[in-house]
């Protein structure tokens, strides 16, 4: 007699405690592309979600990472980055790290000081990044730090003026960055030491953060640097393929999409709109081809999804903003849909998690014939420029002075 | 007659969409924001409207930069069989028209001619659009001439009328940034108007002054930015709407009754706030286009925000020297400009030396208003 499905995967998550815990290491969460296989409930039985639990926390962009019943991000204190430390049930602070991070005299921080940029956990390890480009490495138990590097003083990195964004990839045992002219575009770090390891390419600088793809066989580092789009071996910083976008896309805040038929999407506000690439390798060299454009679609800052054919996404800069949905096979726009500010969206099976800036929080289904919301409830005050995490049937999310979880299982 | 023609107004007024919230343009429908891109017309800066009044004893120029309105256009104008334009409205306040003759503003508010005291707007409803005619396409813009019908009315008298214009869609570039935010579309037309039709006979005394036709041109700068949104994170849009209205009460409608209402309501909600204190005290005390200022609540509002920030934050205390200023306080002016020069970290020296230069004009007024 074979044992029920359930029994297995008790005894599978019984001999394998991290499963017990889902994870979210990471920008973007295990994939990077803010897809989850996580169950949400499309209805709440109140007015919102049931809030578990909410504190303050203060100021700071950076997502929230959960791991092993503990979450991680970063916060400001004056001229102090804070890295901090919580327990997921309660959000009680376990540690606290701090270092000094001065903001630069020719920064503008009128949007906030930072930090931007979201925390890497590889291993027992912990990465992070601040405004002024430093890098450092804690104990993920402790907050000990155990290597930091200033990237700014050693590699020239840029600040981009409102501070640094990106977020730091792993790679085997690599921490990887983008930085951006008069620096190197990319760099890598041993992870163990923080020993230089390369350093590729020289791209202007982004905020947006690079994912790891996999084409035809060969893992690939993908950049989205001022009007640069390229490939890179994520193990050595070989470029294996370069597209250079006009000018006009050369403010890029929001993360590559890489989808199963090999078509890198990407997308930019501020006058551009969106691309997609196909990747292809051709007489063993890789090919990037263009196949539309469309600027019909303006992602910011956002975080997208990708259904089937159609990718959806949050358009607009300065005006207003639309949710979109545009065929990535086409770039024909299937539908827009008013009523949500800028926001980030997070697919959880069949259903997308909304976080628009004004802190609403909403449940829905996106299909090509158009969008349908379940439900919507108020969670945050503006500005929350911070994408959500969902870790199970929890989501974590912030803005520029509270951090709190709701749960969204109904 | 005349009761069909006010019934005419009365319908083509009703149709043109009220005022935002803010003020600085206008409620567009559901349907249209469904429908396609806004551009909304920014008001302020360059002269959107021109009127030519060229009679043989007076030639006048009645300018204004105070219009309100929008546009609704496709969101991709490369579709096919889909209009040019899907509509849009435009306001414009005749307590901003200005002659730049003596006693030529009163004269054109009054009731011989647009008779500000009833109907306070003029405006412009577009009804349809035709003979659309692509001039000219590149990466950045795409131009095209056209004519765009609507209703115009004035003093409560309504025309059908056909404009002659054209719409350069620029989309947003780091060349249209550096003027302003968003997608632009500059909107350029001219018509002749007989005043006959507007019901504007003007008396014997004034018939060799007044021709029978005028001019009107127009050239206003659209954007798909909404001038009643700011786009700095930290602004409580609330707040910044009801700012908004404040100054156009005050400014563009000239309703001071209202306006200083609301500034009142305003500065009891951020009576904790001295940015927000210090921002509506100086735009009362120093907006361009204000006819008619009450100093107590510019006055209240400075204070407040001085007391705050305990004498401390230079800007505080720059805008109660501002508003000491412009109420003709010279020697108060000059007491608080002082300090504010005291509290400027001398490492921010542009500021500093703006603050010395406001200083020295400051103690310049104090020295002639001594003077016999």
């Amino acid at each position: 007699m074979r044992p029920s499905r359930n029994v297995g995967l008790l005894l599978l998550a019984l001999s394998c405690p991290r499963l017990l815990h889902a994870q979210w290491t990471q920008w973007g969460g295990p994939n990077r592309n803010f897809t989850v296989d996580s169950e949400v409930a499309p209805a709440w039985t109140s007015g919102g979600p049931r809030e578990i639990w909410s504190r303050p926390l203060g100021d700071g962009y950076s997502s929230i990472l959960a791991d092993e019943g503990r979450l991680y991000t970063m916060k400001r204190e004056g001229h102090e980055d804070v890295v901090v430390s919580l327990d997921a049930g309660t959000g009680k602070t376990l540690w606290e790290t701090t270092y000094d991070s001065p903001i630069a005299p020719d920064m503008d921080v009128e949007m906030g000081p930072g930090p931007i940029s979201t925390p890497l956990i590889a291993g027992d390890r912990i990465f992070t990044v601040s405004t002024t480009v430093k890098l450092h490495c804690l104990d993920k138990r402790t907050g000990r730090i155990l290597w930091g590097r200033d990237l700014m003083k050693d590699l020239g990195a840029p600040h981009l003026g409102r501070g640094y964004g990106a977020s730091p990839i792993a790679y085997r045992g690599l921490v990887i960055l983008t930085l951006g002219e008069p620096g190197p575009a990319v760099v890598a770090f041993d992870q163990e030491r923080g020993d230089f390891a390369w350093k590729s390419q020289g791209f202007r600088p982004s905020w947006s953060s690079p994912i790891l793809i996999e084409v035809e066989g060969e893992p690939q580092l993908v950049v989205a640097m001022g009007s640069d789009r390229a490939g890179l071996d994520p193990s050595t910083g070989e470029l294996r393929w370069h597209h250079a976008m006009p000018p006009s896309a050369d403010i890029v805040m929001s993360t590559p999409h890489w989808g199963e038929d090999q078509i890198l999407f990407f997308s930019q506000a501020y006058g551009d709109g969106s691309r997609a690439l196909r990747l292809e390798k051709k007489d063993g060299r890789f090919e990037a081809e263009e196949q539309w454009y469309s600027r019909q679609m303006r992602v910011m800052f956002g975080s997208v999804a990708r259904i089937g054919d159609f990718v959806y996404g949050s358009s607009g800069d300065f005006g207003p903003a639309f949710l979109v949905g545009i065929n990535v096979k086409t770039g024909k726009v299937a539908w827009r849909k008013r009523g949500f500010g800028r926001a980030h969206l997070l697919l959880a099976r069949e259903n997308v998690v909304i976080l628009d800036e004004e802190g609403d929080l909403a449940i829905a289904t996106f299909a090509p014939e158009g969008l349908t919301v379940h439900a919507r409830a108020s969670v945050l005050e503006r500005l929350a420029w911070t994408p959500p995490t969902l870790v199970g049937k929890t989501l974590y999310l912030r803005n520029r002075s509270v951090i709190k979880a709701v749960d969204l299982g109904g | 007659m005349s009761a069909l023609l006010f019934l005419l107004a009365a319908a083509a007024e009703s149709q043109v969409p009220e005022r935002s919230e803010g003020g600085q343009t206008l409620r567009v429908s559901e349907a249209e924001l469904d429908r396609g891109a806004i551009y909304y017309v920014q008001p302020g800066g360059d002269s959107q409207l021109v009127v030519r009044s060229e009679a043989l004893l007076q030639k006048v120029t009645v300018t204004t930069s105070r219009m309100v309105g929008y546009l609704v256009a496709p969101f991709d104008l490369d579709e096919e069989g889909v209009p040019l334009l899907y509509g849009g409205a435009f306001r414009v306040p005749v307590a901003s028209l200005e002659t730049a003759i003596e006693g030529g503003d009163v004269i054109l508010s009054g009731p011989d001619f647009l008779d500000s005291a009833r109907h306070r707007e003029v405006t412009f409803l577009v009804t349809g659009v035709s003979g659309v005619r692509r001039t000219h396409r590149d990466d950045e813009s795409a131009r095209y001439e056209l004519n765009l019908s609507g209703t115009l009315t004035a003093r409560g008298v309504a025309r059908e009328i056909s404009v002659p214009a054209s719409t350069t869609f620029m989309p947003s570039t780091d060349r249209t940034m550096a003027r302003m935010d968003g997608d632009l579309l500059v909107l350029e037309g001219g018509f002749s108007l007989a005043l006959a039709d507007l019901g504007i006979a003007p008396k014997r005394q004034l018939q060799d002054r007044v021709p029978r036709e005028v001019g009107v041109e127009v050239r206003a700068i659209l954007t798909t930015v909404s001038p009643d949104k700011s786009i700095d994170p930290r602004e409580d849009p609330v707040r910044y709407r009801k700012y908004l209205r404040v100054i156009t009460l005050l400014r563009d409608l000239d309703d001071v009754v209202g306006g200083y209402r609301l500034a009142r309501e305003l500065m009891t909600e951020v009576w904790d706030r001295p940015e927000e204190l210090e921002r509506l005290a100086a735009a009362l005390a120093s907006t361009e286009g204000i006819r008619r200022r009450d100093w107590n609540v510019a006055l209240e509002a400075s204070k407040r925000a001085v007391e705050l920030t305990r004498e401390e934050d230079p800007r505080m205390l720059s805008c109660l020297a501002l508003v000491h200023h412009e109420m003709g306080g010279a020697a108060s002016a000059v007491a608080w400009q002082r300090k504010a020069v005291e509290r400027i970290d001398p490492s921010k020296a542009g500021a500093l030396e703006r603050a010395r230069a406001t200083l020295a004009w400051y103690e310049e007024e104090l020295r002639r208003a001594a003077s016999p």
